[in-house]
């Protein structure tokens, strides 16, 4: 983890008073009638909660009062904002657990299952996509000569192969070292992440990341109320503001918690195997230890933790 | 069924005379056992009309009270090819069983067993009440109306009994002879299929079911692959992305059907 460091240092520089003070301000302007009254000016938020967005911390250097004041005040946006109850969680990373991802190309079958049961747990816009199916010719693996917009009526079509990418989650992360505020580093359990309050926006590690992993919110992320999963995560998929980047996390709500990501729960194919690379025993290091892997671009010196193999 | 011995050719005279008693009193009257119903109305319609197609008329699921149910012999709903009725869907909510030994050392999981319904054990409906003939032939009606796609299957090599025995409801024998039970039909694949087996002992085949960590539970082979015919039938893709404003569609490409926006409109076109 040359970029890793502590997920997140508890510390006491953190100035609760502030918080207080803020909370105070807040109360005040609500006894004033300006919360009420500004309402829709605030975008559903109370003024307390619009401040306390202001001043709130970088994710690594609150203390645990402000991150569950945080955890608080993002619940409270969705319910303004979408009228749902979301549970906004802050789980860390497990000991002695560094994840990574193998998939079977010569499984994958471009169902494309994947795509969407990522976009329905991740509460994605419904206009972007973590993950990319390229259709290829068989035996091709020239990536800018894949298809994304595949669309036959049947899949697999006779001598194409599916090649699905997502975020590589690199051991020596280009967007990491692009973003000039430090709003997106790597966890202790190898997940790269991106504290979407921290972001400004500039895109940079956009045009860092040599696999287009990165995508950005240019509104508010079009996400139909009924369809939004309710248990989130700081790091993961609580709903995003507008203009920050955002990416695969792993699915670090389910992650943590020792479920599987929704992109290999939904895989029918079972192309897909994701384990904790430390664990000798585990399904991803036979994978390792056992099978031709190949990584993407491994000549850019990324170090993803992200395999491919075949069956032959 | 060594039909030269005479003892079981006596015996096989005693069951023949107890059929023949038997069987069309349970045809004329299905409601004297009801475990037997179906099987009877089966077996006298495909006596008296060999050439037509199975008579079906009051084999119907509606017909029967849910109490009913349990207790008889469950048989396809008309139309239904037996293939369709046959492949061994999981059962997510059975405990899952320790898996036997393949390999020596292997990795300790669970298999999810297998869907336990009639359905899936097709054979004994009819063949607990009448002998079934086990030299390889060409099968006829109603044995005809299922796939048999499996590698060396259908081209001499292998014949049901290859997999099957006939004893009790039904079940697997492994090329040795031991009888096994449906839920452990990853056994009687690995005979022949050993790199996959190997594989999905090991965690690079098949697929592992809820967790990462803990308890690893994976489905049985049949699970995903019909057994009489393995290969996967291709599948309509779910819908691609949308593409971007400024970049060139390409001509096979449409519109998502879908798409609803933070306000409800319909996106028919491009984001952004």
């Amino acid at each position: 983890m040359s970029n890793g460091g502590p997920a997140k240092m508890k510390t006491d520089h953190a100035k609760p008073a502030r918080r207080h003070f803020l909370k105070k301000l807040g109360g005040l302007a609500a006894a004033g009638g300006v919360a009420t009254a500004t309402h829709a000016a605030w975008g559903g938020h109370t003024l307390s909660d619009t401040f306390a967005d202001f001043f709130q911390q970088h994710y690594r250097e609150m203390s645990d009062i402000e991150i569950r004041e945080t955890l608080e005040r993002i619940e409270r946006k969705a319910k303004n904002r979408y009228g749902v109850d979301i549970r906004c969680k802050d789980t860390a990373a497990i000991e002695g657990v560094l994840f990574g991802y193998a998939i079977n190309v010569s499984k994958c079958r471009g169902y494309r299952d994947c795509v969407h049961a990522c976009v329905k747990e991740n509460n994605l816009s419904r206009d972007t996509q973590y993950i990319r199916v390229l259709e290829l010719d068989r035996d091709n693996l020239n990536l800018h000569e894949g298809d994304h917009y595949y669309n036959s009526d049947t899949v697999p079509v006779e001598g194409k192969h599916y090649f699905p990418m997502q975020c590589m989650h690199c051991d020596n992360p280009p967007c990491v070292k692009a973003c000039p505020v430090e709003a997106t580093w790597t966890e202790p359990d190898g997940i790269v992440v991106v504290d979407y309050d921290w972001c400004i926006g500039c895109r940079y590690c956009m045009a860092a990341c040599p696999y287009q992993a990165r995508h950005f919110n240019w509104g508010y992320p079009k996400l139909p109320a009924e369809e939004i999963t309710t248990e989130t995560h700081y790091l993961g998929n609580r709903p995003r503001p507008r203009g920050v980047v955002e990416k695969c996390h792993f699915c670090v709500q389910r992650t943590r918690e020792g479920r599987q990501p929704a992109c290999q729960e939904a895989c029918p194919s079972g192309a897909r195997v994701f384990g904790n690379l430390l664990d000798p025993n585990s399904e991803i290091r036979y994978v390792l230890e056992n099978k031709a892997v190949f990584r993407l671009k491994e000549d850019l010196g990324t170090e993803p933790k992200f395999w491919y193999f075949r069956d032959r | 069924m060594c039909w030269q011995k005479p003892a079981s050719l006596i015996k096989y005279l005693t069951l023949a005379i107890f059929s023949l008693l038997i069987l069309p009193v349970f045809a004329a009257d299905p409601q004297s056992n009801p475990e037997l119903e179906g099987v009877a109305s089966d077996l006298s319609s495909a006596a008296s009309d060999d050439d037509s197609d199975w008579d079906w008329s009051g084999i119907t699921a509606e017909d029967t009270t849910p109490a009913e149910v349990d207790s008889k012999p469950v048989l396809p709903t008309p139309g239904t090819r037996l293939r369709d009725t046959t492949i061994a869907s999981p059962d997510y909510s059975a405990s899952t069983k320790p898996a036997m030994a393949i390999f020596t050392n292997m990795p300790t999981f669970e298999v999810i067993p297998s869907r336990k319904n009639a359905e899936m054990h097709p054979c004994s409906n009819c063949h607990q009440w009448t002998k079934g003939d086990t030299s390889p032939r060409i099968l006829k009606r109603p044995h005809d109306d299922f796939e048999l796609k499996h590698g060396l299957h259908g081209k001499g090599k292998f014949w049901c009994m290859t997999c099957h025995h006939l004893e009790g409801s039904g079940g697997l024998v492994t090329l040795e002879g031991e009888k096994i039970d449906f839920d452990d039909a990853y056994l009687i694949c690995s005979q022949c299929h050993v790199n996959q087996a190997r594989d999905w002992v090991y965690g690079a085949h098949g697929k592992r079911i809820g967790n990462w960590q803990g308890t690893r539970q994976i489905l049985n082979c049949t699970a995903c692959h019909y057994q009489h015919a393995p290969a996967h039938k291709p599948r309509a893709p779910m819908e691609g992305p949308v593409i971007r404003m400024g970049l060139e569609r390409p001509e096979h490409w449409k519109p998502l059907g879908r798409g609803v926006g933070d306000n409800g409109h319909h996106h028919q076109e491009v984001w952004q």
